[in-house]
C-alpha cells in the first residue's frame, strides 16, 4: 500500500492547527463579545468553558481524526462511520464538510476585504479622510455597484483573487498548507504584538478636543474589571461557550481532517493542548489589547460601547491609524490588515481540506482536481454572499442602509447552529457509542503528556451536557432584559430617579439601601435609547447627581420566569435571536408590523404622506431582506443535500468494493 | 487603569503565556518518535 500524505514536521502540524483556530474572530469577535457581556465578567466563564469544553473537545476531535486516518478516512462522514456502528452516523458527518464549504463561502469574502484594505493602506486611500468618510468607504465597498477606486465590482475582483490564492495553496497539498502556517502564524503574532504594545501604552495621549475623555486604559478597564454578579447570568455563559467554539474551530470537521494525517502512534494530547493555548494567547493576550484600547484611546469608551462590532476593524481602525502620521499609518494599516489576512487564510485553507480529503478518498480524484473543485464550489456559493445585499439610499444618493442577508444566513446556520449540532453529535458518538474507555485509550496513545484522569469523566458527562445547554439555550432563548442599577446616597435624588424610571416605562423598580434598580426588555430599551450617549444624557443629570462610575447596565435572560410561565400555561416568550424565531424571521416581521402600526397612526397631511412613503420604503427593504435570507437558506439546503447524496454514493461504492 | 482590572488582566495573561511556554518547551524538547513506515513510497 502506498504511503499516505503526512505532515512534514511536528511544529508545522501545531502551527497549522493553531492557524486553523486563530482567525478573524480572535481579534474582532472576542473583544466585542467581552464588551457585550459585562467586560471582566466574561473572562471567568470563558476560561472555565475553555477547560471543561474546549480542551476536552480538542483532544476528542484530534483522537477521532487520527483513528479515522488510520483506516484511510480523511473527512468526517467516514471517520464517524468507523466510530459508530449504525449507518446513520456518517450523515451526521456530512456537517463536517457542509460547515466548511458554507463558512468558507463568506469567510473568503471577509478575507478579501483584508486583502483589499492592505492595498488601500499602501495606496494612501485613507490619508486625510474623516472618520465618517472612512466608515462610509466600507459601505461603498460592500455595495459592489459603487466603485471605491474606479475599479468596477472591486469587491468581486478581490474575492476572486483571494479564492484563487486559497485554491492554489490547497492544490500544493499539506506541504503548501504547512508552509503558509509556518510563515503566517509567526507573522500575525509579530504584527499583533506590535499593535498590542501600542494599545497598552496609548493611555490618554490620543485625547482630542472632540473626544477629551478618550483613554485607552478605560477600554482595558472595561474589558478586565471583574463583575462577579454576571456569573449567575446564563446569557454570559452561553456567549462564553459560543466563543470557545468559534475560536478553537470546534465542531467544524477541520481538526479531524488535519489530525487524520497524523501517524497512528504520534502524540495528539500535547499537540492539541499546545495549539489550543497558542490560540488562547492570540485571542486573550493580543486580541484584548488592540481594537478596544486603541479605539477607546482615540474616541472614548462611550463611543466603543455604542459602536462595538465587527465593522470596527474596517470602519474605524484605518481612521485611527491616520492619527499616527503618514508613514506610521501606512505601516500600521499593513500590519493590522496583514495580520487579519494571515489569520483568515490559515483558517480558510483548513476549511478546504475536508472536501479534498473526501473526494480523494471516495472518488479517487487527483489532488489538484480536488482542490480546484473546492475553489469552484466556493465561487458558486460565495458569489451570492457578495452580491446578495440590500442597500437603501438617502435623498443625496448616499447609502443610508446596508444589509447582507445571505452572508448573515450562512454565518448563522453554518457558522453557529451547525457547529453546536455537530459537536453534540460527535461528543455522544465518541463518549457513548464508540465508548469512553476506547476513546480515552485512543487519546492517550503515544501521548507526550499525562492527561489528568478527571477529564475522562468530563468528556463523558460534562462536555455533552454543556453542549446540550448551549444548543437548548440557542433554541429557546428567552427575551433579553436590560437592568439599570444606580448607587445614590441622597434619598431625594433616589426618589427622583425612581420617578424618572417609572415615566420611561421601566418595571420592577426596587430601592434597596443606596441602590435603585429597574429593568425593561432590551428591545424596548434600545428603542428608548438608540445609543449609550442618549442613555448617559438621560441618567447623568444634576437631579440624579450620577456620574458613570455610580451606575451599571446589564443584560440577562430570565429563564426561571419563562419556566414559571410555562408551568402556569402562559407559554414561553422567545427572543428574536432564538433559533425558533430566526426560522420564522421573527425580528423582520416585528419590524414590518412596527412600520404598519406607525402608518396606521398617520393622517392625510402632506407631512404624513411623506412619512407614509418612508415607512413603505422601509417595509420594502425588510421584505427584500427576507427574500434574500430565504434564498440563502435554500442554497444551504441544496449544499447539505448534495453532500449527503455524495456520501450515499460513496457508501454504495464502498459496499460494491466490499469495504462498507 | 484600575487595580482589579490590572490584577485580572495580568493574572490571565500570565497564566496563558506561562502555560503556552510550558507546553511549547515540552513539544520542542520531546524527541521525535521513530517512523515505522519510513522507507515506503512518498506519495499516492
Amino acid at each position: 500500500m502506498a504511503k499516505q500524505e503526512q505532515w512534514g514536521s511536528r511544529v508545522g502540524l501545531i502551527l497549522a492547527m493553531a492557524g486553523n483556530a486563530v482567525g478573524l474572530g480572535n481579534f474582532l469577535r472576542f473583544p466585542v463579545q467581552a464588551v457585550n457581556n459585562g467586560g471582566g465578567a466574561f473572562i471567568i466563564p470563558y476560561l472555565i468553558c475553555f477547560l471543561l469544553m474546549g480542551i476536552p473537545l480538542l483532544w476528542m476531535e484530534w483522537g477521532m481524526g487520527r483513528f479515522g486516518g488510520k483506516m484511510g478516512n480523511h473527512s468526517t462522514p467516514f471517520i464517524f462511520d468507523t466510530l459508530g456502528r449504525k449507518k446513520l452516523w456518517k450523515y451526521f458527518g456530512v456537517f463536517g464538510i457542509f460547515t466548511n464549504i458554507a463558512v468558507a463561502s463568506y469567510y473568503c469574502y471577509i478575507e478579501s476585504w483584508t486583502l483589499s484594505y492592505v492595498f488601500h493602506s499602501i495606496s494612501d486611500t485613507f490619508t486625510g479622510v474623516s472618520q465618517a468618510d472612512t466608515s462610509y468607504f466600507f459601505l461603498r465597498y460592500i455595495d459592489v455597484s459603487k466603485s471605491t477606486t474606479g475599479i468596477p465590482f472591486e469587491g468581486v475582483i478581490f474575492f476572486v483573487i483571494c479564492l484563487v490564492l486559497n485554491t492554489y495553496i490547497l492544490s500544493k497539498g499539506l506541504s503548501g498548507v504547512e508552509k503558509v502556517a509556518k510563515i503566517g502564524v509567526p507573522m500575525l503574532i509579530g504584527f499583533g504584538a506590535l499593535l498590542a504594545i501600542r494599545g497598552l501604552t496609548l493611555g490618554t495621549s490620543a485625547a482630542s478636543p472632540e473626544y477629551p475623555e478618550a483613554n485607552a486604559w478605560e477600554g482595558i478597564n472595561f474589558l478586565w474589571t471583574p463583575q462577579f454578579d454576571s456569573l449567575a447570568n446564563p446569557k454570559v455563559w452561553l456567549a462564553a461557550a459560543g466563543q470557545i467554539f468559534f475560536t478553537l474551530s470546534l465542531g467544524m470537521g477541520t481538526i479531524q481532517c488535519y489530525a487524520s494525517y497524523v501517524r497512528s502512534n504520534d502524540d495528539i494530547a500535547l499537540n492539541a493542548t499546545t495549539s489550543g493555548f497558542a490560540n488562547e494567547f492570540v485571542e486573550v493576550v493580543l486580541g484584548s489589547l488592540i481594537v478596544i484600547p486603541i479605539a477607546a484611546g482615540y474616541l472614548g469608551i462611550d463611543w466603543v460601547l455604542d459602536n462595538a462590532g465587527f465593522g470596527m476593524a474596517f470602519q474605524t481602525m484605518p481612521f485611527l491609524f491616520q492619527q499616527w502620521g503618514l508613514v506610521l499609518a501606512k505601516i500600521a494599516g499593513v500590519l493590522w490588515f496583514g495580520l487579519l489576512f494571515f489569520a483568515g487564510i490559515t483558517s480558510s485553507l483548513a476549511m478546504g481540506t475536508p472536501w479534498i480529503g473526501f473526494v480523494k478518498d471516495e472518488f479517487k480524484l487527483p489532488h489538484k482536481v480536488a482542490a480546484w473543485s473546492f475553489g469552484l464550489i466556493i465561487l458558486l456559493f460565495g458569489l451570492p454572499t457578495v452580491l446578495g445585499y440590500v442597500s437603501g439610499y438617502d435623498e443625496n444618493g448616499k447609502i443610508s442602509f446596508l444589509a447582507q442577508p445571505i452572508f448573515d444566513e450562512y454565518d448563522y446556520w453554518a457558522g453557529t447552529v451547525s457547529l453546536v449540532v455537530f459537536a453534540l453529535a460527535e461528543a455522544i458518538l465518541f463518549a457513548w457509542v464508540f465508548g469512553i474507555n476506547k476513546g480515552w485509550k485512543e487519546i492517550n496513545r503515544g501521548a507526550d503528556m499525562r492527561i489528568p484522569g478527571i477529564f475522562k469523566y468530563i468528556l463523558k458527562y460534562i462536555t455533552p451536557l454543556l453542549l446540550l445547554f448551549v444548543f437548548v439555550g440557542s433554541l429557546i432563548t428567552p427575551p433579553s432584559i436590560t437592568v439599570v442599577k444606580a448607587d445614590i446616597n441622597d434619598p431625594s435624588k433616589q426618589e427622583f430617579l425612581q420617578n424618572q424610571m417609572q415615566q420611561a416605562g421601566f418595571v420592577d423598580i426596587q430601592v434597596k439601601g443606596k441602590s435603585v434598580q429597574g429593568e425593561m426588555y432590551k428591545n424596548d430599551f434600545k428603542a428608548l435609547f438608540p445609543g449609550i450617549k442618549d442613555f448617559r444624557a438621560w441618567i447623568e443629570t444634576p437631579q440624579t447627581g450620577l456620574i458613570k462610575e455610580n451606575y451599571r447596565l446589564n443584560d440577562y435572560q430570565d429563564w426561571a420566569l419563562e419556566f414559571n410561565n410555562l408551568i402556569r400555561g402562559n407559554g414561553w416568550n422567545l427572543d428574536n435571536e432564538s433559533l425558533i424565531k430566526r426560522v420564522m424571521n421573527g425580528a423582520q416581521h416585528q419590524r414590518i408590523q412596527w412600520h404598519k402600526d406607525a402608518m396606521a397612526q398617520l393622517g392625510e397631511s402632506r407631512e404624513d404622506l411623506k412619512t407614509r412613503e418612508k415607512h413603505k420604503d422601509q417595509i420594502q427593504l425588510i421584505e427584500q431582506q427576507i427574500m434574500l435570507a430565504n434564498i440563502g437558506r435554500t442554497l444551504l439546503v441544496i449544499l447539505f443535500s448534495g453532500i449527503a447524496f455524495l456520501v450515499y454514493m460513496a457508501y454504495l461504492k464502498r459496499k460494491k468494493e466490499g469495504r462498507a | 487603569m484600575n487595580t482589579s482590572a490590572l490584577i485580572t488582566m495580568a493574572t490571565t495573561h500570565g497564566v496563558v503565556i506561562l502555560l503556552l511556554i510550558y507546553f511549547s518547551r515540552k513539544v520542542l524538547k520531546t524527541p521525535p518518535k521513530v517512523d515505522k513506515e519510513a522507507g515506503k513510497s512518498e506519495e499516492d
